[in-house]
């Protein structure tokens, strides 16, 4: 979801070019958070920008809600700046990151159920546009987004944030398993339970 | 795999995503060849998975970065906008200082009554107040009388001399001789003004002072100007 990242891993399934993206992104982690353990200001901020809008987006598909979503964020960058400093470059930022979001929500929101807001209308943020797509084709898609959004909120919260890391956020099970810290199968388990119940609120074929 | 032994769930997700063996890869395939309610169950899931992948990111609000380096003090506002989202998260601040003034007020008003309190209970609150009270076992009393304070004692003279208020019967007498009558005299010199004190030129008569002294009732009888000579 966040192609322009520059700091962030290589797709998950891309393969060939990671052995040589991979060094160059772990270098540019580890320069950035010196810079930020020396104090130099714009080292959070490019923090912010490389990273504002993952972090934005798990939390609004965990709680459902762009004004709550608004709010974790906040937070999860006040709890982000408080211990940037101790990272020690044992993961990648970006998986470093997701973790702190997926912990901090899971401390806010609990197992509560999710509201039904849907996350899809434009209530004055914008969307990111694809270009390419006729207005029609954008109708036909933000109703097929909306309508898998409110289902998504159906699902159990531990299956929804595997789901939502792996589908959405379009995480390998290995980078999954590194931000719940869980085993690679607790993860396989998750995602696939996770499709199941949205397969069933959306009666999307395919009855047992 | 046979028709009979349908795949999980779990095998049909990881398929979609690529994530079995090629061996599992392979028996998932000839079942799914021969098994038309499984191919429906992975068409269901392909679906779901596609629609996922299809839902966009959506823009952080333009103000979150404001509010975010703004909390953590990183810059500045910048856009008016900014700069306003700033000024309410100023006049939060503020009124989070008033109520965090107010308590400390609150804290300090609530200490210093039960201080005061505290002090009066040991200084004869009831005689502070203007009706005096004799000590639980004063030997004699006589009310109307004066008062006098020796910093934070309080004394009151009765027709046998001045008692410290609150301060019962003697327990002891500390004679002319007794060293620790020279330090008390040390530790509260204002006792020889007390003995002068009301004495209308009867300062050569001995004043009996009772007071509390080192935690028991002790007794002196005392004259400034016998003392002076000392």
């Amino acid at each position: 979801m966040q192609g322009e990242l520059s700091l962030t891993t290589a797709p998950p399934r891309g393969g060939s070019d990671a052995p040589v993206e991979a060094p160059t992104r772990a270098q540019r982690e580890r320069d950035l958070v010196a810079r930020f353990r020396r104090g130099d200001q714009e080292a959070f901020e490019e923090f912010y920008r490389e990273f504002s809008g993952l972090v934005y987006n798990l939390a609004l598909r965990q709680c459902g809600s762009r004004e709550q979503a608004r709010d974790l964020t906040q937070e999860v960058f006040l709890r982000i700046f408080k211990s940037l400093s101790r990272f020690r470059g044992q993961s990648s930022l970006k998986t470093w990151t997701y973790r702190v979001c997926i912990n901090h929500c899971r401390s806010r929101l609990g197992r509560k159920r999710l509201p039904t807001e849907s996350l899809t209308t434009d209530d004055g943020e914008r969307e990111l546009l694809d270009v390419r797509r006729t207005p029609e084709e954008r109708a036909v898609q933000e109703d097929e987004g909306r309508v898998l959004s409110d289902a998504l909120t159906e699902v159990e919260p531990l299956f929804r944030e595997a789901v939502v890391l792996r589908d959405l956020e379009g995480l390998a099970y290995q980078e999954i398993a590194d931000v719940l810290e869980v085993p690679i199968g607790t993860v396989r388990s998750r995602i696939a339970r996770g499709r199941e119940q949205l397969r069933r609120v959306l009666g999307a074929g395919g009855a047992e | 795999m046979t028709v009979s032994s349908h795949p999980a769930t779990e095998e049909l997700s990881a398929y979609i995503d690529e994530e079995l063996e090629r061996r599992a890869v392979e028996d998932l395939d000839a079942h799914l060849a021969s098994c038309l309610e499984c191919r429906h169950r992975l068409e269901g899931l392909r679906r779901v998975v596609a629609g996922l992948q299809r839902i966009e990111s959506v823009a952080p609000p333009p103000a979150l970065e404001e509010m975010v380096l703004g909390q953590l003090a990183l810059r500045p506002p910048r856009t008016l906008a900014e700069r306003l989202a700033a000024r309410r998260r100023g006049s939060r601040r503020v009124r989070s200082y008033v109520g965090t003034i107010f308590a400390v007020v609150l804290a300090l008003v609530i200490i210093s009554l039960l201080f005061t309190q505290a002090v009066q209970r040991r200084q004869g609150a009831a005689v502070e107040a203007g009706e005096v009270v004799p000590p639980a076992d004063s030997v004699e009393w006589r009310a109307g009388v004066d008062r006098q304070r020796i910093g934070e004692r309080l004394f009151a003279r009765t027709a046998g001399g001045w008692i410290e208020v609150g301060v019962g019967e003697p327990q002891r007498v500390l004679g002319a001789n007794d060293p620790e009558r020279a330090e008390l005299l040390r530790t509260l010199p204002g006792l020889e003004a007390l003995a002068g004190a009301g004495a209308e030129g009867e300062s050569q008569t001995p004043t009996r002072i009772v007071l509390e002294w080192r935690g028991e009732s002790v007794a002196l009888e005392l004259s400034p100007l016998a003392e002076s000579r000392r």
